[in-house]
């Protein structure tokens, strides 16, 4: 089935912190070959979403932020919309979000050369791509996008954090569950976007069919103050009133639970449209 | 299948933007693939030489590492057939994005077997270089990547909590009770609403006669009226004509059926609290 179009809804709380280091970009590719910030209600044909969520000190992490989700948003949409009629969104997606994840890196290179002081500064990425034939996505770092469907909760990219590689040593008798639950280390990055080679990239093969009733959540760790099972409650007690409703309840959400050090969270919530004779 | 074998190899079978892709994908949410560190020539730059070698080696090692220990989360679940009842549960779904493989027990087999085999020669490689790099995260200035916050553990529902109930005093269904829940809440007729007053009062409107909404936030409950709808709705006495608080045994009736509000949730108690009490 062919989502006819999309209910975007988004927002960011800076949570504890003292600024928000997490930048997202939501665009509408139109049908006239235009990369425009989406406005209004919608709901839109195609939409591309880059979120990212910086780190470093000082204000790096914004500038990390903000030049990874600019430069992903610019050179993705472009070669999305040059990309010749009729030919398929997803097949595009494969070479114009690699190259956009490329630009990007290369323009945090090319930033850290000329701010030194800004050394390690990087960003993860959440790149993707809602279009007829479904959700494509480029992913690298930890922040994370939810599919919910049939009452039931998936993590759609890959966490580029240690926290998998705890929990499986936890699997395999090395940690207790609890032990591998409480690491500091779970919030560790193996990847991101800093400026130097990207280790681990992860990107769809193909697109992910979205059907009725679908929620796709993506958002950055800040998130992950809620239960997967607290996230899909929410999502979905809020669906019938719309992505809007859906992304402020999650963010008030976030804000009740009252977690000391609360993260920046950000959330761009995305509900698919069908015609209901399809 | 290509993939396992990447797998195998610790992901370092050689994967090139946008061909391979690790089997593990399957649906665990963990990495597809690992490029090599050599691939596309523009990413590289120049290493500043005011980074700490020794903190870059140690992250190295623990990237190095680290495909070999990532296990397979999601199918476990998906695998058993509990949570998969439909032809494309989530897990599926995006396991079929993430990945060439179609079958996905089998995927999980492997990946299960996989690990199996990997977990002893894992053990030695591995603890030593992330300990490493826990170490020098603590000094080195790119403290960045320690990327610390509790996380809140709750336990897991079973079903949608109940946050209060509606309890048909008058009517087709005397003495039945219908459950609300956290967020909005359609009452109608039809099964389809969440809440459903289905007991054969025909002057209740099929779908969306109103809405009961139960916000975590304020912890209050707001009844909507759905003023599309001709048919009759009272609170107690009054016609709302725009949302308004529901307290405590207020009188609903809608058609020919009078429901009493009972809440669960509010000041008292919020599943929220839950929570903050376990962590």
């Amino acid at each position: 089935m062919t989502p006819a179009g999309f209910d975007v809804g988004h927002g960011a709380i800076l949570g504890a912190r003292e600024a928000q280091e997490d930048e997202f970009r939501v665009s509408e590719l139109t049908s006239d070959g235009a990369v425009s910030p989406i406005a209004g209600d919608g709901p839109f044909t195609r939409v591309l979403v880059a979120l990212a969520d910086g780190m470093g000190g000082h204000a790096a992490g914004e500038v990390a932020a903000e030049i990874t989700s600019r430069v992903f948003t610019e050179v993705a949409g472009d070669k999305l919309c040059d990309a010749p009629a009729g030919s398929d969104d997803a097949e595009t997606w494969q070479a114009s979000s690699s190259d956009a994840l490329a630009a990007a890196n290369r323009d945090v290179a090319d930033y850290v050369k000329a701010h030194p002081n800004c050394d390690g500064m990087g960003a993860t990425l959440i790149g993707a791509l809602f279009s007829p034939s479904g959700l494509s996505w480029i992913s690298i770092g930890d922040s994370p996008m939810f599919l919910i469907r049939n009452r039931e909760i998936a993590r759609v990219n890959a966490d580029h954090s240690l926290a998998p590689v705890l929990d499986d040593m936890a699997r395999a008798g090395e940690l207790t569950r609890e032990a591998a639950r409480r690491d500091p280390r779970r919030h560790m990055l193996r990847a991101a976007i800093t400026g130097e080679t990207l280790d681990l990239v992860d990107q769809s093969a193909r697109p992910l069919e979205l059907a009725p009733d679908d929620i796709v959540i993506c958002a950055s760790d800040g998130i992950e103050t809620l239960a997967d099972d607290e996230i899909m409650r929410v999502a979905v007690g809020y669906r019938a009133d719309g992505a809007k409703a859906v992304a402020e309840a999650l963010l008030r959400s976030v804000e009740n639970a009252n977690v000391e050090r609360q993260d920046n969270a950000s959330v761009v919530v995305v509900i698919p449209w069908f015609r209901r004779d399809a | 299948m290509a993939g396992i074998t990447a797998k195998q190899n610790g992901g370092r079978g050689g994967s090139l933007l946008g061909s391979l892709r690790d089997a593990l994908a399957a649906a665990s949410g963990e990495e597809s693939r690992r490029l090599k560190t050599d691939a596309p020539a523009q990413l590289t730059r120049e290493p500043n030489a005011a980074i700490d070698e020794a903190h870059v080696a140690a992250m190295k090692d623990v990237t190095d590492a680290l495909p070999q220990a990532v296990p397979p989360t999601i199918p476990a679940s998906a695998a058993a057939g509990s949570s998969v009842k439909t032809a494309q549960p989530a897990t599926a779904a995006v396991a079929a994005a993430r990945g060439d493989q179609t079958a996905v027990a089998d995927l999980t087999l492997e990946a299960g077997e996989t690990r199996k085999l990997k977990s002893s020669a894992v053990r030695k490689t591995r603890t030593e270089p992330v300990a490493a790099a826990i170490a020098d995260t603590d000094t080195a200035p790119r403290t960045q990547i320690v990327r610390g916050k509790p996380k809140l553990q709750r336990g897991d529902f079973e079903q949608d909590p109940v946050v209060g109930w509606l309890v048909i005093i008058g009517g087709p269904g005397l003495g039945s009770y219908r459950p609300i829940f956290e967020g909005n809440n359609a009452v109608g007729r039809s099964e389809s609403n969440r809440i459903a007053i289905d007991f054969g009062d025909e002057s209740v409107s099929q779908t969306e006669q109103a809405f009961i909404r139960y916000d975590s936030a304020d912890r209050s409950f707001l009844f909507v009226p759905n003023l599309a709808k001709t048919n009759v709705v009272a609170v107690n006495e009054s016609r709302p004509a725009q949302p308004q608080k529901l307290k405590a045994m207020d009188l609903i009736t809608m058609g020919r059926t009078q429901l009493v509000f009972v809440p669960f949730c509010g000041a008292d108690f919020d599943w929220g609290d839950l929570g903050e009490i376990k962590s």
